[in-house]
C-alpha cells in the first residue's frame, strides 16, 4: 500500500467504478417514471406486504425454463415405440406361499383413466390426499378452555373439557413452525415455514392479516402481553431476526439481527414488555469482538431503548429453547448439554445432568415449577427455588431412544401439562400433580419418506420418519388407514410392493425390546390389515443393513443394497426360494450412508445404483464386478430412475440438475435443469415425462422438448418420494408434510 | 434537495417530480453499491432499476420506508445482490470479477501486480459477502452503523463486529505482515 491512510485507500478504491452506460440509465428513468404513471392510476385494493418470496419464484422459474432451452441436444431422445407394460405374471406359490396373491386391477373411485402426457400435463390437480398430517406444537387458548395443535396441513381446535370430542379442523395450507394466542383469546398468530406470519380468527378460521416476514422461514411466533405487536424469529437468505410487528397493521416497527446462527430463533419476552431474550451463537462479551469470544449464550435486550444489556452465558452446545418466569426474575434455556436456570445474570441452576439433550422447558403459571422435555419420552419437573427433581412423567414412547419430546407447556391453570412429540405424532398431557395421564392424542403422522405403488396402482404404502409403515386401497371412497410399526426403534428405509402382490416389503434396522432382530426386510399384507408375515428366509450371514431394495419387473429377483457390513455389497435373489444368486462388492462406502439407492433395468440385466455420492454406477447382474462408472453430477445423487422402455436412465442431484443417458450407447443425452432443493425423480409410463421433486413442489418436464410442462404446488413441506402409476394416469407424492398426494386429470 | 420525509410523501402519490429526485439521487449510489457487490457493470445497472422497481412496488402497496429511503433502498439492493450472486453460482458463468479472478498463481502473485485500486477491490472480493456490504455501505456511500445495521437487519453490535473483522481481513491482506506485527492491538474503529 502507498502512504496514503488505510481507510482513505479503501474509500478511494470504492469510489473508482466503471460509469454505467447512459443511455441504460435513462432507459431505466423512463421506464421508472412510467411504471409510476401506471401505478398511480391502477391503485392498489387492499394493503398487504410485498409478496418478495413471489417474485424468488417467478424468478426461479423463469431461470429453470431459459436453462431448459439451452438443454444439450436430444437427438438421442427418440421417442418411445410402445408404452410401459407390466407383466401380469404371478409369482409361483411354490417356494413361498406368503408371496401368492392374485390381484385384479380395479379403478380409482370416480376417477377417468386418461394417461398423463404432455399435452394434458398442466391440467393436473390433487385428486385424493392420504395421512393425517404432523403435528409440530401447542399451545392452550388464555383461559384453558381450548387447546390449539398445529402442524402441517393447519389447527386442530380441541375442547380440554373433552379431548375425545373430535377437534375443529382448520386448514390453513402452510406449514405451521409455531403459534401463541392473542391475550384476549380471540386469535391466533402462526409462524410458517413458507416465511408468512398469519393471524387467525379463532371463530371464524380465516386469515385476519398476512405479513410477508421472513425470506426463507418463520421459526417463533408470539404476542407481546398487552396484545399491541406480534414477535417473530425466522431467517431470510442473509441471516436470521427477531422482528416486532403492528399486530392490527402488520407494520414492523424493530428489528434484531442475530449475528451468526441463522438457525437459533429462540425467543422470550419478559412479562413487562421491555425486554427479550434471544438465544444462540453470540459475542459473550459485548467488549470483544473477536471470534474466540463467540459462544452459546442468551443476549438479553432492552426493546425500548433498542440495546443489549447483558448476554448469560453457560451452555455449551446448541439452545433449544428459553423462557421467562412469569415474575420476570428467573430466566431458563434448555440446550444440548442440559438445562440452565439464572437469576438476573447470575446462574442459580445448571441442571447437566439430566438426560440429555433437553428440547423444550416451560414454567408452571405460578413460577414454581420448570418442566424438561428430554431425549427418550422424559418429562422432569424442578423445584425453582431449590433446583430439586420433584417428579418425572413418563410418555408412551419411554425409554424409545428414537422419541424427543419437542415441547412442554403448562396449562394455564397450571394442572395440566402436555408435553409433544412431532416425530411420533404423540401428544400426552398429564396432571402433573398426580402423574396421571389426562389424554393422548396420537392420530397423527411422522413425515413420510418411503413410497410405493402396487403393481395394478390400487395401493399405496409409504414409510414414515417415526419407523411406521402406512398402506391405502386408494380405490374405495373413504380407505381406512392401515398402520404397523416397523421396529420399536426401528429406522425404516424404505417401502416397495412386490411386484404383482398386495405385499409391501420394508427395509431398514429392528429392534424389539432393546434386542436388535435381525430382519432387515420384512414382509407385510396390505390386503390383510397390513399383517406382518413370516420374513424372507435369508442366510443369517448373507446381509447385515439393507438402505434400498427394488424388484425386477416380474418380481421373481431382488436386489439388496447392503451398507451395514464393513464393506458395500450388492446381492441378488431369487424371490421365490430367497437364494442369492450374486454379489457384487462394489467399493469401498461412504463412511455415512445417507442416501444409498439401487434400481432395476427393465429389461432385468442391469442394475444402477449409487452410495452418496455423485455418480451412478451399473451392475450387469451376471458379472461379479462393476461394469461401469458414469460422469459425475454437479451434487449428490438424491434419485434414479430408469424409463419403462428401458431407452433411458435419469440421475437427479441434490441441485435439481438433470442427467440422462442413453442405455445403449451411455452417452449423455440431456442436461436439464435447476429446481431447487431436490430429492426424487420419476419417469411416467410412456416414458416421456419426468417428474421431479423439489422441495416441496413438483416440476414436470416433457423430457423430448425439454420443457417445463408445468408445476405442482400443494405440498407444504420438501416432497421425499414420488412416482407415477403403472397405468400412467396419476403421480404420487409423499411428503414430510405426514401427507401422500395423489395427482391426476380430474 | 427537500427533506426527504416531504419527499417521500409525494412520492406515495406517484408524484412524478419526487420520484425522478428519487431516481437521479440514489441511481449512481446504488449501481456503485451493486457494483461492488457484483462485480459486472450491466448486473448492476440491472439490479438497479429493479430496486426502483420494488420501491414503486412497495409504494404502490402501501409499504416502502417510513422514515430512512437511503437505507430502505440499500437493503433492497442488498437482498437483490444476494440473490443475484445465488443465481451466479449456478449459472456457473465467469467469476465474479473476470479481471481480477485468482486463478492457479494465488491471491500472493495477484496482489503484487494489481495497481492499489485492483488489489483493494481484489481483497474486498475475498471477504464474506456481509463483511463486503459493510465495507462497500460505510466507506462507499458513508452509511453509519445503525443505517447499515437496517440495511442489513441486523444489530450495531454485529455491524460493529462485522467491520472490524473485515477491516482487519483487509489489513491482513493488503498491508505487508511486518507492518502488521508493529502495530498495537486492534480495536474497533468505528
Amino acid at each position: 500500500m502507498n502512504n496514503q491512510p488505510f481507510e482513505e485507500q479503501i474509500t478511494h478504491a470504492l469510489h473508482n467504478v466503471p460509469e454505467p452506460n447512459p443511455a441504460h440509465e435513462r432507459a431505466a428513468r423512463t421506464a421508472f417514471l412510467a411504471e409510476a404513471r401506471r401505478l398511480r392510476e391502477h391503485p392498489s385494493p387492499v394493503w398487504q406486504r410485498p409478496h418478495s418470496r413471489t417474485w424468488m419464484i417467478v424468478a426461479a422459474a423463469l431461470l429453470i425454463f431459459l436453462i431448459g432451452g439451452f438443454a444439450l441436444s436430444v437427438q438421442n431422445l427418440r421417442q418411445s415405440n410402445s408404452d410401459a407394460t407390466v407383466q401380469a405374471e404371478i409369482i409361483s406359490p411354490d417356494n413361498n406361499p406368503s408371496l401368492h396373491q392374485d390381484i385384479t386391477p380395479t379403478p380409482s373411485q370416480g376417477q377417468i383413466s386418461v394417461p398423463i402426457t404432455a399435452e394434458n400435463a398442466a391440467q393436473l390437480v390433487e385428486l385424493q390426499r392420504f395421512g393425517a398430517g404432523t403435528v409440530n406444537g401447542a399451545v392452550w387458548s388464555p383461559d384453558g378452555k381450548q387447546l390449539a395443535l398445529y402442524g402441517s396441513l393447519g389447527i386442530w381446535f380441541y375442547d380440554t373439557s373433552d379431548f375425545e370430542a373430535t377437534p375443529r379442523f382448520v386448514e390453513t395450507n402452510s406449514y405451521i413452525n409455531d403459534a401463541a394466542y392473542s391475550p384476549d383469546g380471540a386469535s391466533l398468530v402462526l409462524a410458517n415455514a413458507d416465511g408468512t406470519i398469519h393471524v387467525v380468527d379463532i371463530v371464524t378460521g380465516q386469515v385476519t392479516l398476512n405479513i410477508e416476514a421472513y425470506e426463507k422461514t418463520a421459526t417463533q411466533v408470539l404476542f407481546t402481553h398487552d396484545g399491541s405487536e406480534i414477535i417473530s424469529g425466522g431467517s431470510d437468505w442473509d441471516g436470521a431476526s427477531a422482528r416486532f410487528w403492528s399486530a392490527t397493521m402488520g407494520r414492523e416497527r424493530l428489528a434484531f439481527g442475530y449475528s451468526f446462527d441463522e438457525t437459533t430463533t429462540r425467543l422470550a419476552l419478559a412479562p413487562s414488555n421491555l425486554r427479550i431474550a434471544i438465544a444462540g451463537l453470540t459475542y459473550l462479551d459485548s467488549s470483544d469482538y473477536t471470534d474466540s469470544n463467540i459462544g452459546y449464550g442468551v443476549t438479553v435486550l432492552d426493546i425500548v431503548n433498542d440495546t443489549d444489556l447483558y448476554t448469560l452465558d453457560g451452555p455449551t452446545s446448541s439452545i433449544t429453547a428459553v423462557a421467562y418466569s412469569p415474575d420476570g426474575n428467573l430466566l431458563a434455556a434448555s440446550s444440548h448439554d442440559g438445562l440452565y436456570l439464572w437469576e438476573g445474570r447470575n446462574l442459580k441452576f445448571q441442571l447437566t445432568r439430566v438426560a440429555t439433550p433437553v428440547e423444550d422447558t416451560a414454567f408452571s403459571p405460578d413460577g414454581q415449577v420448570l418442566a424438561s422435555a428430554q431425549l427418550g419420552g422424559l418429562v422432569h419437573l424442578w423445584n425453582t427455588t431449590t433446583g430439586e427433581n420433584i417428579g418425572t412423567l413418563f410418555s408412551r414412547l419411554e425409554n424409545h431412544n428414537s422419541s424427543f419430546l419437542q415441547k412442554v407447556i403448562f396449562s394455564p391453570d397450571g394442572q395440566s401439562l402436555l408435553a409433544l412429540d412431532k416425530v411420533h405424532g404423540l401428544v400426552m398431557i398429564w396432571d402433573w400433580q398426580s402423574e396421571t395421564v389426562k389424554a393422548t392424542l396420537d392420530d397423527f403422522s411422522g413425515g413420510f419418506n418411503a413410497l410405493s405403488l402396487a403393481s395394478d396402482d390400487s395401493r399405496i404404502a409409504v414409510g414414515s420418519e417415526n419407523g411406521k409403515i402406512y398402506a391405502w386401497d386408494r380405490t374405495v371412497e373413504s380407505p381406512q388407514t392401515l398402520q404397523q410399526q416397523y421396529g420399536q426403534d426401528g429406522v425404516l428405509t424404505n417401502v416397495a410392493f412386490v411386484p404383482n402382490t398386495h405385499l409391501v416389503a420394508a427395509t431398514g434396522s429392528r429392534i424389539n425390546n432393546s434386542q436388535p432382530v435381525l430382519a432387515p426386510v420384512t414382509l407385510w399384507d396390505a390386503d390383510n390389515g397390513l399383517q406382518e408375515l413370516a420374513p424372507p428366509a435369508f442366510e443369517r450371514t448373507d446381509i447385515s443393513w439393507i438402505w434400498d431394495l427394488d424388484f425386477n419387473t416380474d418380481g421373481s429377483q431382488a436386489v439388496f443394497m447392503d451398507t451395514g457390513s464393513s464393506n458395500f455389497v450388492l446381492t441378488l435373489w431369487d424371490v421365490q426360494s430367497w437364494q442369492k444368486i450374486n454379489r457384487l462388492e462394489a467399493y469401498q462406502p461412504n463412511a455415512l450412508v445417507l442416501d444409498a439407492q439401487v434400481a432395476f433395468s427393465p429389461a432385468n440385466n442391469l442394475v444402477a445404483f449409487t452410495n452418496y455420492e455423485r455418480s451412478v454406477r451399473l451392475w450387469d447382474l451376471e458379472s461379479t464386478t462393476e461394469r461401469q462408472l458414469l460422469p459425475s453430477l454437479p451434487d449428490i445423487i438424491a434419485g434414479i430412475a430408469f424409463s419403462p422402455d428401458g431407452k433411458f436412465l435419469v440421475a437427479l442431484d441434490g441441485e435439481g440438475t438433470v442427467q440422462v443417458w442413453d442405455t445403449v450407447t451411455w452417452q449423455e443425452s440431456m442436461y436439464i435443469a435447476k429446481t431447487g432443493g431436490s430429492c426424487a425423480i420419476t419417469f411416467s409410463a410412456n416414458s416421456k415425462l419426468i417428474a421431479v421433486a423439489g422441495d416441496d413442489r413438483i416440476y414436470l418436464w416433457d423430457i423430448q422438448n425439454q420443457t417445463l410442462i408445468t408445476q405442482l404446488t400443494g405440498h407444504t413441506s420438501d416432497i421425499t418420494q414420488i412416482q407415477f402409476s403403472h397405468d400412467g394416469t396419476v403421480l404420487v407424492t409423499a411428503s414430510y408434510d405426514g401427507t401422500v398426494r395423489v395427482w391426476g386429470l380430474q | 434537495m427537500e427533506n426527504e420525509l416531504q419527499l417521500l410523501r409525494r412520492a406515495r402519490k406517484f408524484d412524478e417530480q419526487a420520484l425522478a429526485a428519487i431516481f437521479d439521487t440514489y441511481y449512481r449510489p446504488l449501481y456503485r453499491y451493486l457494483y461492488h457487490q457484483t462485480g459486472h457493470v450491466q448486473t448492476a445497472e440491472d439490479l438497479t432499476a429493479k430496486v426502483f422497481q420494488r420501491f414503486l412496488e412497495a409504494l404502490h402497496n402501501s409499504q416502502g420506508p417510513d422514515d430512512n429511503l437511503k437505507a430502505w433502498l440499500f437493503k433492497v439492493a442488498h437482498h437483490l445482490a444476494i440473490d443475484e450472486s445465488r443465481r451466479f453460482v449456478y449459472r456457473n458463468d465467469a467469476p465474479l470479477d473476470e479481471n481480477f479472478a485468482v486463478g492457479e498463481i494465488g491471491m500472493e502473485e495477484h496482489l503484487h501486480v494489481a495497481n492499489e485500486t485492483e488489489r483493494v477491490r481484489l481483497a474486498l472480493n475475498h471477504l464474506t459477502p456481509q463483511q463486503k456490504a459493510v465495507i462497500t455501505l460505510h466507506f462507499l456511500e458513508g452509511l453509519d452503523n445503525a443505517e447499515i445495521a437496517r440495511v442489513l437487519h441486523s444489530t450495531i453490535g454485529a455491524v460493529k463486529a462485522l467491520q472490524h473483522r473485515a477491516l482487519a481481513a483487509l489489513r491482513r491482506q493488503l498491508i505487508p505482515q511486518e507492518q502488521i506485527e508493529g502495530e498495537p492491538n486492534e480495536q474497533p474503529t468505528l
